[in-house]
């Protein structure tokens, strides 16, 4: 299948772009993304002053992992946030346009009608991704970032991306109002950024004596589909050190390190990665589960949105109508 | 070119078809009439592939829709009944991407949509935002995209549905250029009006069931027991006329104004020849004897007032 010739991937984007919508929105995402950068960049200097009152190449290097960590944190945030609301709408808009048998009566495939949903706002995503690279590359000026861990990092911000837009294209298929669909989408989104470490306190407190961690040798199940610490799991070595304290992967870096079955430090603290590379493991690095779990919500996501758009269908479903009637 | 055999469709508890029967020959316009609720949408969602039967068979240009779609959908342009537009686009634009969805290869694209704006008189609208257009010149549009494929089939829902009547005239003008061109057209409305004088052929159907299809002249021989005849006679052989014809089993309905006498007659051409023939025979002067063919709607009405009564 060629993909860049698909024809709802070439409407989508003709559509989403025209109009003055999209270059307002995405100036105001490079403007924000700048400005949270520009605070982190200042957090990052105070930090490195205060703790540790170093020289400047090694100051240097710090505020470089400083921003890039925090900056991860942020693109990881807007991915959350963003990812849902664009492709929540794709189908059962076209329902609501009226235009879904339109497409369903064509050559056009089930799976094609999908995927061009996807592209699309994948397509979307990447444009802002690529609009704040300067912004997210400026850690690389700092030192203290291998390119490696960039890549590392950028590739579980996208891998969430197609991920929460899969379930957003499910949940769209499955949907009977644009506003049932945006619910659903940011429901999944938020239960995997955000319930997922409600439910990691709860793991603590149901199977562990008082609060030791990880409780009693069990694996902490709850963080395992958990973006953030997929995200740092992939960027820091399997100890969870990158080799630097007081940086915003450490409230994580602790997780995963107690996780390993070591005492932490305490936040601030940091084995350092000669230490960290000493130590055997205890279990696989959680991005591996989450690379696999992500990877399989992906299929069983897009699966299903299939489904729902392969005709004939046993019985085709009302629409809610917005006033209820 | 279309054929459904006993097709059985159910939503829930509710009987949508209960064994429905269709043919549609190739190169008819096939008016599909009925009441709302009669099943009319549910099987033409049916024969378009997009919703699946729950008995029968139903064969589309020779193939099965819930086998081979994409068969189906290679010969068969649907139009449903509403407009389905995207946001942002032009005429040019839409038809364009239904071709591109279509398969239409890229290289032929711009002079079949060209050309399908000039059919539906349409071209001075290209560049025209489609949510600008009036509601006659989107049902054109519509069937535009129906035809973007060049289908050999088109299933058109209630095509004229909340249309004025000068947009009425010009969809029936170009249902008619269609059927001109080749095309096997199947046709609902609930307004029966709408179908009079465009269909070949035609189907009643109600309650999900077909009560009656076939050509239309048949089909109106076949229920002519109704048809209204107009009578014009001298002033002084009305009285008469009315004792002889008064006495037939097949006249009722009989009544007087002035010169006119006009009656319902049960009966066919023969019948109708027959009671002339008694009335010049015996010396009344017939001025006008007008046979009045049944509509469409006294159609509809009798064969559902057949049903009813036998409830």
């Amino acid at each position: 299948m060629n993909l860049s010739l698909n024809p709802v991937l070439a409407r989508e984007v003709r559509e989403r772009f025209r109009g003055r919508r999209a270059p307002i929105f995405v100036t105001l995402w490079v403007l924000g993304v700048g400005l949270i950068g520009y605070l982190v960049y200042i957090i990052a200097q105070y930090t490195a002053r205060d703790a540790f009152g170093l020289g400047q190449a090694v100051a240097g290097g710090y505020m470089g992992r400083f921003i890039y960590e925090g900056m991860l944190f942020l693109l990881m945030t807007g991915v959350v946030m963003i990812v849902p609301g664009l492709t929540s709408l794709s189908i059962v808009g076209e329902r609501e346009r009226q235009t879904f048998h339109l497409l369903q009566v064509t050559q056009l495939s089930p799976l094609q009608i999908v995927l061009g949903k996807l592209w699309s706002s994948m397509s979307y995503f990447v444009l802002l991704l690529v609009a704040v690279a300067p912004v997210v590359a400026v850690p690389l000026l700092f030192g203290g970032v291998r390119i490696t861990d960039l890549l590392a990092g950028l590739g579980m911000v996208i891998l969430t991306a197609l991920m929460l837009g899969s379930v957003g294209i499910w949940a769209s298929s499955r949907a009977r109002s644009s506003r049932g669909a945006v619910a659903s989408a940011y429901t999944w989104s938020f239960v995997l950024a955000f319930i997922t470490l409600a439910a990691m306190a709860g793991e603590l407190l149901i199977f562990s004596d008082g609060l030791a961690f990880p409780p009693n040798g069990r694996e902490i199940v709850s963080i395992l589909p958990n973006p953030y610490v997929g995200m740092v799991s992939a960027v820091v070595d399997p100890l969870g050190s990158d080799g630097l304290s007081g940086t915003p992967f450490d409230i994580v870096e602790v997780l995963l390190l107690q996780r390993q079955g070591f005492e932490a430090f305490g936040f601030g603290m940091d084995l350092g990665p000669d230490m960290a590379r000493a130590l055997p493991l205890r279990r696989p690095p959680v991005w591996m589960f989450t690379v696999g779990i992500y990877v399989l919500i992906i299929f069983v996501a897009l699966v299903g949105a299939t489904r729902r758009v392969t005709a004939p269908a046993s019985r085709i479903r009302p629409l809610r109508r917005a006033n209820g009637s | 070119m279309i054929e459904l055999q006993a097709v059985e469709k159910r939503y829930g508890n509710v009987m949508a078809l209960k064994g429905l029967d269709l043919t549609v020959p190739e190169g008819s316009v096939f008016g599909l009439i009925g009441p709302n609720g009669a099943g009319k949408t549910t099987a033409m969602l049916i024969l378009s592939s997009l919703l699946a039967r729950d008995g029968g068979v139903v064969s589309v240009a020779g193939a099965d829709p819930e086998k081979e779609p994409n068969v189906v959908r290679q010969h068969l342009g649907y139009m449903p009944d509403f407009f389905g537009f995207y946001d942002s686009l032009n005429a040019y634009e839409y038809l364009e991407f239904f071709a591109a969805v279509h398969g239409v290869p890229a290289a032929k694209r711009r002079a079949v949509v060209l050309d399908l704006l000039a059919l539906v008189d349409l071209s001075h609208k290209a560049d025209a935002d489609v949510n600008t257009l009036s509601r006659g010149m989107k049902q054109r549009l519509s069937l535009a995209r129906a035809l973007v494929h060049d289908p050999q089939l088109l299933v058109l829902d209630e095509p004229a549905s909340g249309l004025d009547p000068r947009a009425r005239v010009q969809l029936r003008e170009l249902i008619a250029e269609l059927h001109r061109l080749g095309k096997t057209i199947l046709i609902s409305s609930h307004i029966l009006a709408e179908l009079e004088g465009i269909c070949t052929h035609m189907g009643v159907i109600d309650e999900g069931v077909v009560k009656a299809q076939g050509e239309m002249e048949a089909i109106r021989g076949a229920f002519t027991g109704a048809r209204r005849v107009r009578v014009r006679l001298a002033d002084e052989d009305v009285d008469h006329a009315l004792d002889l014809l008064g006495a037939r089993p097949e006249v009722s309905e009989a009544s007087i104004e002035r010169q006119r006498l006009d009656f319902v007659l049960a009966g066919d051409d023969d019948t109708s020849a027959g009671l002339l023939a008694e009335l010049v025979q015996a010396g009344i002067t017939v001025y006008e004897w007008r046979v009045e063919a049944a509509g469409l709607e006294e159609l509809f009405l009798q064969l559902t007032q057949e049903e009813e009564a036998a409830q």
